[in-house]
């Protein structure tokens, strides 16, 4: 039997196309961190890697080009070309992360937490109550 | 899964067990189940008419759920029984109030469909196709960490997934 206590309860969040698992976090400059952005993420088991949009890190000042580059593989075959930034992702009253992630040479819409971040936390969901639920220590 | 949940489940294998023996004994095994769920190591002496050591000495239940219902092979994937508790879960506070906005204004936001948008608790503070200049927008507005996030058109019949 195993138990798994978790400290942190979240809803779906409502959109007008649904409720999704979303967590609202900051991506903040590691080198200043009052300089941040506010987001929605979604929570991705899927994505080997966590992806977002590339105007965020130039919002913060920083230059998204660098020679840091990953390439993403979608559902449909091709590829998204994003380029690889430390940062950290600060989720206020819960705990903040330093994360190497992609921010896309493209726009995309959606901001995408993938397995790096899991890997940080615990993560479980309970889909049939639209909730899910987070520890922010592996 | 919870004992609770377990033991009903046993319970309910158990139930359906009274058909498949002799007749004229259901209510002593029913009585005998009673007792047995909580152990499946019972002394046979419950200090009853000895009658009952007569019935219980045929009332094998492990042995005929064992028979009735044999286990399922492990497959080498399979995953062990989760308990999942959350006595002290505490629920997050961050952006609820952008958040109740967004699940209560859809007729605000069907006109605001393909934009970025700044959001600072019920108020829009910026919107528009460019995100850094809606970003800035907001900044000039006062906001000092915007909450920005894009405006999905909602169509219907489609489903959403990562990428």
């Amino acid at each position: 039997m195993i138990v798994v206590n978790y400290l942190h309860e979240f809803n779906y969040r409502a959109f007008q196309d649904g409720r999704f698992p979303v967590l609202q976090l900051q991506v903040c400059d590691p080198d200043n961190l009052e300089n941040k952005i506010d987001v929605d993420a979604y929570l991705d088991s899927g994505a080997q890697k966590s992806l977002f949009n590339g105007f965020l890190i130039t919002s913060l000042g920083i230059t998204l080009i660098n020679d840091k580059t990953q390439r993403y593989n979608t559902t449909a075959g091709n590829f998204i070309e994003a380029y690889l930034h430390h940062i950290q992702l600060n989720l206020p009253g819960i705990g903040a992360f330093n994360l190497e992630i992609g921010f896309s040479s493209i726009s995309i819409r959606r901001n995408l937490l993938g397995r790096d971040f899991f890997n940080l936390t615990q993560i479980g969901f309970r889909e049939n109550q639209l909730k899910y639920y987070l520890t922010p220590t592996p | 899964m919870d004992a609770t949940l377990q033991t009903e489940i046993v319970d309910e294998r158990k139930s359906r067990l009274k058909s498949l023996e002799p007749t004229g004994v259901g209510s002593l095994g029913t009585l005998y189940l009673g007792a047995g769920l909580s152990t499946s190591s019972l002394p046979w002496d419950f200090r009853m008419p000895g009658n009952f050591s007569k019935v219980q000495s045929t009332f094998n239940y492990d042995e005929i759920i064992a028979r009735e219902f044999p286990p399922v092979p492990a497959s080498g994937d399979m995953r062990r029984p989760l308990i999942v508790t959350h006595p002290v879960a505490k629920t997050s506070q961050f952006r609820n109030r952008e958040s109740e906005w967004r699940r209560t204004h859809a007729e605000t936001l069907k006109s605001l469909e393909n934009q970025w948008v700044v959001l600072e608790g019920d108020q829009v503070m910026a919107h528009g196709e460019d995100p850094l200049q809606v970003i800035n927008e907001a900044k000039v507005k006062g906001v000092r960490t915007p909450y920005i996030f894009f405006v999905e058109q909602k169509t219907e019949d489609v489903v959403t997934i990562g990428l």
